[in-house]
């Protein structure tokens, strides 16, 4: 298949080291030619981005990637991932200059590389060197990395057993990336000191009385080199520009046959030494703060078919993880806000995103070059409330009901006497961590989904789902004039089918409106969304296509006239893995 | 609105109330995700010790259908979350059924008798079945239930010849079922069988039960080596199943002998010291049974009757002799033991085996032919 025993060339090597041969085992299972078409009537540009997360909704983009693990031998693998970028966005782009230019010329580039060594210690399971995409911590503390970077963070990384049955350790150091420092950077100068900088993180995974703990601790370092320092021939002291320490247990059981809890509390301290400008993804200001979430899962009750959750979180405005996940994870149990009004106001998102919303322990979730059809992702800092969700499924035919009340932490009047740690992260929207100088605002979600399989014609899927989102912010608490309603209503109806043994296509219907009062002002919006899916699937081969129309009418930049907004987008990708 | 809704949910409760039965519920140990003990899970992140522990798999009749609740230690993961491989696109694009990472075969032995049935496993598994518990229908589930239905229906119309797909289609829908309604709530993964694919054999309350969990490939590779796998194309399928590498890959499972074990991670069987002795050497898997009440699983008696290939029983019972599922047995046999055989000399050729053991395994090995 994958394997190609390189007994040759390890009987060179092997000669020429006098030493034993060894078969290296070479594998490139994984490795894959990607495609993505996109067409829309907006004629955006690529987003900047170099590769194929264009962010645009014009172009056509082709990447090889070739994945490479060796079997050195029982005790040692290593990978890599070699990958060709393509900003270039058209298929057609050749010749003269841009050939020299290394983006557009396709090149391949070196995404990561890493040394797994499996010693077979008792002690130790695995010792990993280079890059990872570090999902084996918790995302409030270290979160896993996007899928464009999910080869670009390195570190060392060793997991193995400790001395009771079932329990575990996992210890690394991190690198730390360019940007997670204040003011986007984790230096202030040109020649700043930045190859050190990283994070420490232990985690312990113990089981107990039937439950299962898990401890971390981290501390993330950014240091400087000191220049009070100037006699160089000791070495040079060092600054720390900023550190952030995380500490978090966890706990998980279950009470009876069915019945889940999971409880999480996270304590961070966050302290910086640089001056933090007003555009910054941390606090401007030393700070402490915590965040708590306690689950419970009740999913075999005495009614057949019936479950309910409850999930109880309180998020402080002040919770800070450097290298919390920025997307890939959803740590809250809430649907969130309404994904087709994601970017209101931007005419790239007439539509908003086709993927529902994601939470995320940071306040710089990364929404940077998204194709339209994948998820958003908003911060939760700062949220506490509680979310019921019941289910239950009859005649095969499972529906859900959520409701959710988000206070917030950050409700406060005159920055509640912090300006100076919370007056930094004023970017974002409505997906930020809305920190402003006056909020009293909470908000209300109310989901109901239900699908059912009919029996005709080899199996009809369909699916309904309504959805309210009900803001509500008083700002200064004095005024009424900047008092803000937002009331987001919005149904879907779906219908899917297996057409045949390798397609499956779905059309659905949306219909959503969103009202907003902002004092005495009224701003009315609403639109309608038909959307085409389909999913193509041969033996190493994916095809997947979503195209939507989008028709309506409304006011999005809130400037008191109506006007039509319209917008026509599709986006396919192809596939090959061999 | 909202009373509409609260309406909409308290109606079909109250009517669905009483409405099922529970067949059985089978317990299995909780821990056991490793095989024959020698199975480790890939090193890379996303991939957790626990995530394919089976704890239990309850079965409950409704009026028209099956449903059989899969409960595993971890929480299922969501495909939604979880970018594929390549490119940005969520893994639901293709795994629309709301997990990715495992595969849940089950075989019911519906008339109980010793030998009449299947005792060979869907490719890609390793494993065969006790007579004692030889099946007529087999249940898959696996993330992607059309494409392996059609990947099944392929390699046996090629590893048959001249058969047409349709008849072979007709012949595996008659006994092997993909499950399509499936639903995921946190740790219980549950799918819907139709009580026309169980029709037959005896009554509910008197099956047998073989199950185990392999771990899913999260892509569906091609083959696109340039030194093609030896054997026919049945017997190179994997069928949507992560095989084991040596010492402790990455990207997937891996082990510590020197043959590598079968990919079955997880093998339902009540008595806690059962699996690996029926997950290692020549052993084959025995199902479980439970009283007429449902209530208490017992496990086979794993009386070995033939070696790790998926060879046919004796008297096939639903799937005729020239089994989809099946290639020739002998030619199956002979496919595996040349295979291993290979791997055994080049163990020794690496310098992995002394000559002693290595004319051990060879002795063990010609004996089963």
């Amino acid at each position: 298949m994958k394997t190609h025993q390189l007994k040759p060339l390890c009987l060179a090597v092997g000669l020429t080291l006098a030493g034993p041969a060894i078969a290296v085992e070479l594998d490139f299972s994984g490795s894959n030619i990607y495609m993505k078409f996109l067409d829309g009537d907006h004629r955006l540009q690529s987003g900047g981005s170099i590769d194929t997360a264009s962010g645009s909704d014009q172009g056509q983009f082709t990447e090889l990637e070739l994945r490479i693990t060796a079997r050195v031998s029982r005790e040692v693998e290593a990978g890599a991932r070699v990958q060709s970028r393509s900003s270039g966005a058209y298929w057609s782009e050749f010749g003269f200059a841009d050939e020299n230019t290394p983006i557009k010329a396709k090149n391949m580039k070196l995404r990561g590389a890493y040394v797994s060594l499996t010693p077979g210690y008792s002690w130790l399971n695995q010792a990993l060197l280079g890059s990872s995409d570090w999902g084996m911590f918790d995302p409030f503390t270290v979160g896993k990395m996007r899928y464009i970077d999910r080869d670009n963070i390195n570190g060392v990384y060793f997991k193995g057993p400790l001395g009771l049955a079932g329990s575990s350790y996992d210890v690394a150091w991190i690198s730390l990336a360019q940007f997670l420092g204040p003011n986007f950077s984790t230096t202030d100068t040109p020649t700043g000191l930045q190859k050190n900088d990283g994070t420490y993180v232990a985690q312990f995974k113990l089981p107990l009385a039937g439950a299962r703990l898990t401890a971390s601790v981290q501390q993330t370092k950014d240091r400087e080199r000191d220049a009070a320092d100037t006699t160089l021939f000791d070495g040079q002291d060092t600054t720390t520009r900023f550190k952030n320490q995380v500490m978090s247990l966890r706990a998980e059981g279950s009470l009876l046959d069915g019945l889940d809890l999971r409880g999480a509390a996270y304590y961070s301290i966050y302290e910086v030494d640089t001056v933090v400008q007003t555009f910054s993804n941390l606090l401007g200001a030393d700070y402490d703060d915590r965040a708590y979430l306690l689950t419970a899962d009740w999913s075999r009750t005495p009614l057949p078919g019936f479950g309910i959750m409850l999930q109880y979180f309180n998020i402080g405005a002040g919770y800070v993880s450097a290298v919390g996940a920025r997307r890939e994870s959803d740590v809250l149990l809430t649907e969130g806000s309404e994904s087709a009004w994601f970017g209101w106001g931007d005419p790239k998102y007439i539509g908003g995103q086709a993927g529902e919303m994601l939470q995320v322990p940071v306040t710089i979730r990364d929404n940077d070059f998204l194709d339209f059809d994948e998820t958003g992702a908003e911060s939760a800092i700062g949220w506490k409330g509680v979310t019921v969700l019941l289910k239950y499924d009859v005649a095969n035919t499972p529906m859900s009901i959520e409701a959710t009340r988000i206070d917030y932490n950050q409700n406060w009047q005159n920055w509640g006497g912090e300006q100076n740690v919370f007056d930094v992260i004023n970017f974002g929207g409505p997906t930020g961590p809305g920190f402003k100088e006056d909020t009293d605002r909470k908000t209300d979600i109310l989901a109901f989904k239900v699908s059912h399989v009919f029996p005709v014609a080899g199996g009809l899927d369909t699916g309904f789902k309504w959805k309210q989102v009900r803001d509500e912010d008083s700002a200064d608490v004095l005024t009424a004039a900047d008092n803000r309603e937002t009331v987001d209503n919005g149904f879907s109806v779906s219908v899917g089918k297996q057409l045949f043994s390798h397609l499956y296509g779905s059309l659905s219907y949306g219909r959503y409106t969103r009202d907003i009062t902002l004092g005495a002002a009224k701003f009315e919006n609403e639109k309608d969304i038909i959307s085409l899916r389909f999913a193509y699937n041969l033996t190493g081969f994916e095809l997947g296509t979503l195209a939507q129309w989008i028709d309506g009418r409304g006011d999005p930049q809130q400037t008191g006239t109506q006007i039509d907004v319209e917008q026509y987008r599709l986006k396919a990708f192809a596939k090959v893995i061999f | 609105m909202t009373r509409l809704l609260l309406l909409a949910l308290v109606f079909p409760v109250l009517t669905a109330w009483g409405a099922e039965r529970q067949v059985a519920i089978l317990n299995d140990p909780a821990g056991d995700d490793h095989g024959n003990g020698t199975l480790v899970y890939p090193q890379r992140g996303d991939f957790q010790p626990g995530d394919l522990d089976l704890l239990s798999l309850r079965i409950v009749r409704t009026d028209d259908a099956y449903r059989f609740e899969a409960t595993f230690r971890n929480p299922i993961r969501n495909p939604a979350s979880v970018a594929g491989d390549a490119g940005p696109e969520p893994l639901s694009y293709f795994a629309r059924r709301g997990f990715y990472a495992l595969n849940l075969d089950v075989y019911i032995d519906q008339d109980r008798v010793k030998g009449a049935g299947n005792t060979y496993t869907l490719p890609g598994r390793r494993v065969s079945i006790d007579e004692s518990h030889a099946w007529e229908k087999a249940v898959i589930l696996t993330p992607r239930p059309e494409l392996m239905r059609q990947q099944l229906i392929d390699a046996v119309a090629e590893s048959e010849g001249a058969r047409s797909p349709d008849e072979v289609a007709k012949r595996i829908d008659g006994s092997i079922l993909f499950p399509t309604e499936v639903r995921v709530r946190h740790r219980t993964v549950s799918f819907v069988v139709p009580v026309a694919f169980l029709a037959g054999g005896r009554p509910d309350t008197d099956w047998s039960i073989t199950a185990f969990v392999t771990a899913a490939k999260t892509s569906i590779e091609a083959d696109f080596s340039l030194s093609r796998s030896p054997g026919a194309a049945i017997e190179r399928l994997p069928l949507g199943v992560m095989q084991p590498k040596s010492g402790r890959p990455r990207d997937t499972f891996g082990y510590s002998g020197v043959t590598a074990p079968p990919p079955v991670v997880d093998l339902l069987a009540p008595a806690p010291l059962k699996q690996p002795e029926l997950l290692s050497g020549a052993a084959v898997l025995a199902g479980v049974t439970w009283a007429a009440s449902g209530a208490e699983a017992v496990a086979g008696s794993g009386r070995p009757v033939t070696s790790l290939t998926n060879a046919p029983s004796p008297t096939p019972a639903t799937v005729p002799e020239s089994s989809p599922a099946v290639p020739s047995s002998t030619g199956a046999q002979r496919g595996d033991i040349a295979e291993r055989l290979r791997t055994l000399n080049g163990l020794r050729a690496q310098g992995l085996l002394s000559e002693e053991e290595y004319r051990e395994l060879r002795r063990k090995m010609l004996s089963e032919l």
